[in-house]
């Protein structure tokens, strides 16, 4: 049941209206319900996977905040050498707990997902060295949202760990905070601390929160089925055989799929934030207008944010901060000094946040090298980040800051080829015919714009979307909510809007037939 | 915001009326957005119900009426092609007795068939009331429920699309935008016709792995009808005797929704009435039948396939009981034989034998 379909439009009825006709202590539970069915709905027996989860991390977490308890209890009547040792003792226990229920949640993750790429890359290894293992990679159908829920474990048992957040006492409540149907699929990935008191707590009804919420949803909707599902005719026809198109049509296929990306993946987070709006829970934000960014590094954190935020805290700032990184750290200022003495411990640790962050996409070489060739490029700024310090020329002139902002889009661009193409080959092929064999004549003919089930009706509708995005984006960017100033007005205008997304969505979008619309980030 | 009781109110009156307002835009919009062609092969959802309509006035030999099951199993070009005898079929989703009715006074307006065939699936609810009576009723209910799980979310979206196409057809013919001109604001009900005359095909296949297990219990029980259902097949007799038409009852291949007891209790109704009753579910009626190709959802319809070898015995059946005289090389029905060039082709595409 993707969000996007009738299924999930006539669940989120059912469950809103039973979440707010049963008592508010109780509310919670009526997500629980939800949330399992449309678990169960999608990963019918795996949900087993979901539940072994909650149960090690419920344990684990228990066990290591109970070591808080108790360090804290006694830590009063102790001497300050006593206290140092029991905070040592009780420090190696929590270490041994979190690494337990890391390890344990992380393992099904890796063996469901990524047990094929290591057959695969062992096989590749040993055939470099002419010996043939015989092994066929074998692949295991994925639990629904595994790289989400896992992550958000993660995060929750390292809270605790850390003392940020208590550990949860009602195994079901940790259940429904893991798998919250709106955040199950596609993230955004929650903190406990921030999203437990409002899925527990329960809230009243209020209609003007109904009215932004559906507005955000009907936007999303028309993001994913109009503009995304439409922009993906183009964007499949070439990416799955390259080589029967010129260097423009590929070129053109990554800037709509760029566009596709970005439209549905927002267009989700709008859906779901929009879902959970209107039962009175606020979920994170993970996208910030990305496309106005003037570096990679903005990039990043205006672009799949929650991800960004994740690696940093649950693997940047603990790698950082580790005994290896610290002597690092030592060793590279007594012998490089200022800057770059500085830069290495980073480059270090970001080498991992970077690492994971391709890793955690796919089981396949080629996301390992999207996560790497931001890494690199990354690094090649702060490095040069002195020379174009010495430059003299102002940095606050609107050229150059509309040549930093195209710059982190070609960049961009670049990124999503690798990200969509088959393999880092097809990627090299389309890359290098956009430079050598980019043929003017498909302009002339309109070949460009045509392809199956793709004419350049759509291909104008998509432009459309592209300006409208452009236009709400610049408003974002100036702070304007937009949603807010809707609802300031007469209560018709809201209604013409409604009106005007319902049916754009009726006639514009892509459903019916054998249309299956499936989200990409849900297959992360 | 905590609202008063007063404010409740009004909420629930605005809301009531943007709802209101949207299905009077949904009606008026799938009015514009309804194919204006002459002869449209893919149908026309809620008017394909009404397809004796579009043909000329008294042209109908054989009219079926029923459910989906109908619509899905009757094909009135392979009976034209195997014996210029025309037919048309109006089938609609979960329709019952008291529809069926309402639409055959309907189409006795512009037809006067010879013969009238009514498909008895629809003289029950969807689920069959008797699934095994060896077991509890509450078992059966959790079987049903089982199977709801696994297969009705599937195909929630689809059914509920093509449902609500049936009353608001936008959503069938949403891809037209780009060609909406001035026209297509006239109503275009009372002019169509359409190739397949009522048949919808469907190629997709999911097998029913049960073979005929499911006539294989309940021998000597009856699934009695519901005293409306019984009214209403009474005037469905009445109306096509006094109208002319030899009543035939034909229940097509379900293994979902079909069982012996239903079988029973209908044959008890066609002797009542002394009228014909086909059952396709008996084993051996339908020659070469198969539940793992013939089906297009796992044996709760038939694909175009199962339709052929259902028509090509309700073509027997009225070839061998009715004198019809072909009108294949009639120059009236010149379009009745570029239709069926039409079907042909589609299934030549979808790998059909003829």
């Amino acid at each position: 049941m993707s969000y996007s379909s009738l299924g999930f439009l006539v669940f989120t009825v059912i469950t809103g209206v039973f979440y707010f006709i049963i008592p508010k202590k109780h509310r919670w539970a009526v997500l629980l319900t939800a949330s399992l069915t449309f678990y169960a709905i999608n990963s019918k027996f795996l949900t087993v996977f979901i539940l072994l989860s909650t149960a090690v991390l419920f344990i684990f977490a228990k066990l290591i905040d109970k070591q808080n308890g108790l360090y804290k209890e006694q830590k009063s009547k102790l001497e300050k050498s006593e206290r140092k040792a029991l905070k040592a003792k009780t420090d190696k226990t929590k270490q041994f707990y979190i690494a337990l229920a890391v390890i344990i949640d992380a393992a099904f993750l890796l063996v469901l997902k990524y047990t094929g790429f290591f057959m695969a890359t062992a096989e590749g290894i040993f055939s470099l060295f002419g010996a043939d293992l015989g092994i066929k990679p074998i692949s295991f159908i994925l639990p629904l949202g595994i790289s989400y829920y896992t992550l958000t474990g993660i995060s929750y048992v390292t809270d605790v760990y850390r003392g940020i957040t208590p550990a949860e006492q009602n195994p079901l409540k940790l259940l429904l905070f893991l798998s919250f149907f709106p955040h199950i699929v596609e993230g955004p990935f929650s903190r406990y601390s921030e999203l437990s008191p409002q899925l527990f707590e329960g809230s009243s009804f209020n209609y003007l929160r109904l009215k932004s919420g559906l507005i955000r949803v009907l936007w999303g909707l028309i993001k994913k089925i109009v503009l995304a599902d439409r922009a993906a005719f183009l964007v499949n026809a070439v990416f799955d055989d390259p080589s029967a198109f010129s260097g423009a049509n590929s070129l053109f296929a990554v800037l709509f799929y760029t566009f596709q990306i970005y439209a549905e993946f927002s267009g989700c987070m709008d859906i779901v934030c929009g879902v959970s709006e209107m039962l009175g829970i606020n979920l994170s934000e993970n996208f910030r207008q990305p496309f106005f960014s003037k570096s990679i590094d903005e990039f990043w954190r205006r672009w799949h944010i929650t991800l960004g935020a994740w690696l940093k805290d649950y693997v940047f700032y603990p790698i950082s901060l580790s005994k290896s990184s610290k002597k690092l750290s030592g060793f590279c200022r007594k012998k490089l000094g200022g800057y770059y003495g500085s830069l290495i411990p980073v480059a270090y640790a970001l080498f991992f946040v970077w690492f994971l962050n391709g890793f955690w996409h796919g089981a396949s070489w080629k996301y390992v090298f999207y996560g790497i060739y931001y890494y690199a490029l990354m690094m090649l700024g702060k490095i040069l980040k002195p020379l174009f310090d010495k430059a003299k020329f102002n940095r606050d002139n609107k050229a150059f800051k509309a040549f930093q902002i195209i710059r982190t889009n070609l960049i961009v661009f670049a990124g999503m080829l690798i990200f969509r193409s088959h393999d880092l080959k097809t990627a090299g092929y389309m890359f290098k015919s956009i430079f050598t064999s980019f043929n003017l004549s498909v302009f002339a003919d309109g070949s460009i714009v045509k392809y199956e089930n793709f004419t350049i009706n759509d291909f104008i509708i998509v432009i459309i979307g592209v300006l409208a995005l452009l236009f709400v984006g610049i408003l974002k960017e100036k702070g304007i909510n937009i949603r807010e100033r809707i609802l300031e007005r007469h209560y018709l205008l809201t209604w013409v809007i409604l009106m005007v997304f319902i049916f754009t969505l009726i006639i514009f979008g892509i459903y019916g037939g054998d249309t299956v619309s499936t989200f990409i980030y849900g297959q992360f | 915001m905590n609202t008063t009781k007063a404010n409740d109110k009004y909420i629930i009156l605005r809301i009531i009326a943007f709802v209101l307002l949207f299905f009077v835009l949904l009606n008026a919009l799938s009015i514009v957005f309804v194919p204006k062609y002459k002869n449209d092969s893919n149908g026309m959802v809620g008017y394909i119900v009404k397809s004796y309509k579009g043909e000329s006035k008294n042209s109908i030999d054989v009219f079926m009426v029923g459910n989906s099951d109908a619509y899905r199993a009757f094909s009135p070009m392979y009976i034209w092609g195997e014996s210029g005898i025309t037919s048309c079929v109006s089938g609609k989703g979960k329709q019952d007795a008291k529809g069926a009715y309402k639409v055959l006074k309907d189409m006795y307006r512009y037809q006067t068939p010879e013969v009238v065939i009514v498909e008895t699936d629809m003289f029950y609810d969807i689920l069959p009331r008797i699934r095994n009576n060896s077991m509890p009723a509450f078992v059966n209910k959790l079987l049903d429920f089982k199977d709801f799980l696994k297969d009705g979310f599937k195909d929630f979206d689809d059914a509920a699309t093509s449902g609500i196409s049936y009353y608001f057809p936008i959503l069938k013919y949403h891809g037209r935008w780009h060609e909406i001109n001035c026209h297509d604001f006239k109503n275009p009900r009372a002019s169509y016709s359409f190739d397949f005359k009522g048949f919808i095909p469907d190629f997709k296949t999911r097998a029913y792995t049960g073979g005929y297990s499911y006539m294989s219990t309940n021998y000597g029980k009856k699934d009695e009808l519901k005293r409306s259902t019984l009214k209403y097949v009474d005037k469905i007799i009445k109306l096509c005797k006094e109208n002319g038409s030899t009543v035939v009852f034909a229940e097509a291949p379900s293994a979902i929704s079909w069982n012996t007891a239903r079988h029973n209790a209908v044959k008890g109704l066609a002797e009542k009435y002394s009228v014909d009753f086909i059952d396709m579910n008996i084993e051996g009626t339908l020659e070469d039948f198969n539940w793992l190709t013939d089906t297009k959802d796992g044996g709760d319809h038939l694909n175009t396939g199962g339709a052929q070898k259902a028509s090509r015995y309700i073509c027997n059946y009225l070839n061998t009981n009715f004198n019809f005289e072909s009108k294949k090389h009639n120059s009236d029905f010149d379009s009745w034989n570029q239709s069926y060039s039409k079907y042909t082709k589609e299934l030549h595409k979808n790998e059909v034998n003829i």
